[in-house]
């Protein structure tokens, strides 16, 4: 699969990326989410990890952005955030199309939300 | 014959009414003057009452003079600013003083409330002569329009006479004026000399130097004044006055101030209306008399008399300007008049009693009142202040006095102030404002203001009480200052939590996917065994912290309320199983004789995660505390009412009573070396009871010290349960 990482720890993201591709897959990282929109636009990926609290341009923002660009419903999210979350909140991201897993769930747990969402 | 015959019966008739007549008339004049004297010995004695109440009151006042050591002044200095203020008060609250001056024993004016007659020399005047010697000199002045008593009084202090009090006094009862005794009467007040001889202590109409010189002799009994000092209260028409010449009088003796009181009229005068009855012609006479007769006959008691005193009672009334109306529209509401009339006289004077004891009890209250009051005009002029208000305020009556009510008030707050003076004008009262004023020295103050009406009519005044709050006020803005910075810290701590927890959490992601990389079995160097034990190490570890962080964030969201739950109805079984399944392993691996009972067919209501997290907490909490052999975990649940309770319970060690309440308190650990044994940061039945309330349950605990704890939750059955 092809895997967009956008996640404004660079660390977090090379990790991300290096267990991805492990596994297998082709995965690219960016420490912002407007970078992220931007390569969202260009390309097309199979699923995206999003955090949710990066300075400037937030997840949320970028759930956003692609929804009034119509981008969303061609892309599987996985929120991938350390943020405590509502049920409210967590019921929004799935309205976007979106999954949540807390960032105490390791690797195994990601991987295989990214398989099943 | 015929006409003479006729005649005889006429003139025994008109005598014997001429004899009724005149018995008529004289018994109404006595009772009258008895009326009359009655009301002065009254007024005389209040008089007399109030004038010892204010000379004590200003005296015991005066007592400052002890306070004159302290203030450095000569002893014969008069603490005039405060003598000002007391008579201020004085006259305050008791509008019947028309006058008070204070008099130093050398006869000089020291203080008035006529400014005038300040520094006016007295020396030489009667009545200061006879009060500075230690006798009340009383007396009556006649004015224009009104008359007055006058007391001139010692000022004792400690025994000592230092000075006089000269008090005027509103005559108003108008029975004084002695104009309202038609043209020749008056009224004597005189008191015995040392001879024992009649001293007369007013001025008679027929003698203006008789206060005080003129004497009636003991021995001359047929002078009606001998007679009221010797105590007689009655009423003579056979006696002759000071001048000699008859008089019909009535006398009182006034016992409080060893007085003798006549009220007289010259007999001629007394009886004139006898005298003109006796000059009109004996056939006119005799004719009015027949009909006179039949009338009187009739209605002798009913009218004339009560007429006559009404006629006089009216006269004196409407003398003090007294607006009152009697309409008259037959002789049957005559006798009703007269009785109302009487009512309204006993009236007044019981309302005149009460004035005296209100006015003492106010004037007592204003003045010793710790709160500042000022009193005003319908105007909004100042026209009196307490002391409290001058110690609060600063201001002096001479400096407020006079000036108007907004003289005190800060400029931004001027329209405020005349709306609530609008207010208290339409309303009558005014209470609890919060407001401010300007002190003299020109600070403001914040204070709580209630205004109420003092005297009502043409001389309308209302008294202001306020209450200086600076402190209350002072305090209440320290606990608010004190009460944003708490909140602010609250904001500042849970967003610390927050970005901590975050910040915290984002490099373990890292740590944990390399640990997990390295473990991986795609991972194309295989690690060593010993390798693998450390990374295994590493990844236990990790799983604590971050399961640290996870109650740190869960127990912020618990708190903000930010936690949704999912509330099923569950079957308890399905719960049990679960457990059982999840604690199977580490249950033998750790050596743990565990025991499911949760097995009944129950369902509860409950978020299925939540429950789950209870449970967890509640069954790795025992790990730490449970002995190393033969340790028991146990789970259950019993029905109880509406709820189930369900349970978890071990046989480590037990629980100090002490610590069962606080123990649930978030970050609460039981004690030191628990913390250092087990770790924790004592998060995770804080989370257990949030979570559990917000369920709508309730958690508690059962232990002793000697061993075993069990730890109940109660949650609602599912509705099908």
């Amino acid at each position: 699969m092809k895997i967009l990482i956008i996640d404004d720890d660079e660390e977090t993201c090379k990790a991300i990326i290096a267990f991805l591709t492990l596994k297998g897959h082709q995965a690219v990282g960016v420490s912002d989410g407007r970078e992220g929109i931007e390569k969202i636009n260009a390309d097309t990926f199979d699923r995206i990890i999003l955090d949710m609290s990066m300075p400037d341009f937030s997840g949320m923002d970028v759930l956003q952005k692609l929804k009034e660009t119509n981008k969303l419903e061609n892309n599987k999210i996985v929120v991938y955030s350390a943020v405590a979350m509502s049920q409210e909140e967590i019921d929004v991201i799935a309205k976007k199309g979106g999954s949540f897993l807390s960032k105490s769930q390791g690797m195994n747990e990601l991987v295989q939300t990214l398989m099943t969402c | 014959m015929g006409l003479i015959s006729s005649l005889v019966p006429m003139i025994i008739v008109g005598g014997l009414l001429e004899f009724f007549l005149e018995q008529e008339i004289r018994e109404s004049k006595l009772n009258e003057f008895e009326e009359l004297a009655e009301l002065k010995k009254q007024q005389i004695e209040n008089g007399i009452h109030l004038t010892s109440e204010i000379v004590d009151s200003i005296s015991s006042r005066t007592a400052m003079r002890q306070n004159l050591a302290l203030y450095n002044l000569e002893p014969n200095d008069f603490p005039i600013d405060r003598l000002n203020i007391i008579i201020g008060d004085l006259m305050l609250v008791n509008h019947d003083i028309l006058e008070v001056s204070v008099v130093n024993p050398d006869g000089i004016v020291v203080v008035s409330s006529q400014k005038s007659i300040v520094d006016k020399d007295l020396a030489q005047e009667q009545y200061f002569k006879t009060a500075i010697m230690g006798e009340r000199f009383l007396d009556y002045v006649q004015h224009s329009n009104y008359s007055s008593m006058f007391f001139s009084e010692p000022l004792v202090y400690e025994d000592k006479i230092i000075g006089v009090i000269c008090i005027y006094f509103l005559d108003d009862g108008g029975i004084t004026g002695q104009f309202n005794l038609g043209e020749t009467g008056e009224y004597i007040l005189a008191k015995r000399n040392e001879n024992g001889d009649a001293l007369f202590l007013n001025t008679m109409r027929f003698d203006e130097d008789s206060a005080f010189t003129r004497i009636v002799k003991q021995d001359q009994l047929d002078v009606p004044i001998t007679q009221a000092l010797l105590k007689h209260s009655g009423v003579y028409n056979d006696k002759v006055d000071y001048r000699g010449v008859p008089v019909l009088s009535v006398t009182r003796y006034i016992e409080s101030a060893d007085l003798g009181l006549v009220v007289k009229q010259d007999k001629s005068e007394a009886f004139s209306l006898i005298t003109d009855l006796q000059n009109l012609s004996f056939m006119g006479f005799a004719l009015i008399g027949i009909i006179i007769f039949i009338t009187l006959f009739f209605t002798s008691d009913k009218i004339t008399r009560p007429l006559l005193i009404l006629k006089n009672k009216l006269e004196r009334v409407s003398d003090t300007n007294r607006d009152i109306s009697m309409p008259l529209s037959g002789t049957n509401e005559i006798r009703q008049l007269a009785d109302s009339f009487n009512v309204m006289i006993e009236k007044q004077k019981e309302s005149r009693v009460k004035l005296v004891e209100s006015s003492k009890r106010f004037k007592t209250l204003y003045e010793n009142s710790p709160l500042p009051n000022y009193t005003i005009n319908k105007d909004g002029l100042v026209i009196g202040i307490n002391p409290a208000f001058t110690k609060v305020l600063g201001y002096s009556e001479e400096d407020i006095v006079g000036k108007s009510i907004f003289f005190i008030v800060p400029e931004k707050l001027l329209s405020e102030a005349k709306q609530r003076f609008a207010e208290l004008q339409e309303k009558d009262s005014v209470n609890n404002v919060e407001f401010e004023f300007k002190t003299k020295g020109g600070r403001i103050i914040p204070v709580i203001a209630s205004a109420y009406t003092l005297l009502e009519g043409d001389s309308k005044t209302y008294n202001i009480i306020i209450s200086d709050i600076t402190e209350i006020s002072n305090a209440k803005k320290l606990i608010q200052s004190q009460l944003e910075k708490l909140k602010e810290l609250d904001t500042q701590k849970d967003e610390f939590i927050n970005t901590l927890s975050h910040e915290l959490r984002t490099p373990l992601v890292p740590i944990q996917a390399n640990c997990e990389m390295l473990l991986d079995e795609d991972f194309p160097e295989k690690l060593g065994k010993e390798q693998k034990e450390l990374v295994d190490s590493m990844t236990f570890n990790l799983d604590r912290l971050s399961s640290l962080i996870n109650k740190l964030l869960l127990l912020k969201s618990l708190e903000l309320g930010k936690h949704g739950y999912d509330m099923q109805n569950i079957p308890v079984k399905e719960i049990g199983n679960e457990i059982n399944a999840n604690y199977l392993g580490i249950m033998s691996q750790k050596n743990i004789e565990f025991t499911n009972l949760i097995k009944n067919t129950f369902t509860v209501n409950a978020d299925k995660n939540a429950i789950h997290q209870v449970f967890d907490n509640l069954i790795n909490n025992t790990f730490d505390f449970l002995p190393k052999e033969n340790a028991k975990v146990e789970i259950n649940v019993t029905p109880q009412d509406d709820k189930l309770v369900f349970s978890v319970k071990d046989n480590g060690v037990g629980i100090s009573s002490i610590h069962h309440e606080k123990i649930f308190d978030k970050l609460y650990q039981v004690d030191e070396s628990h913390t250092r044994a087990h770790g924790g940061l004592g998060l995770g039945l804080a989370i257990c009871k949030q979570l559990v309330n917000d369920m709508g349950g309730d958690m508690w605990l059962k232990s002793n010290e000697d061993g075993g704890s069990t730890f109940y939750f109660s949650l609602k059955k599912g509705e099908s349960g």
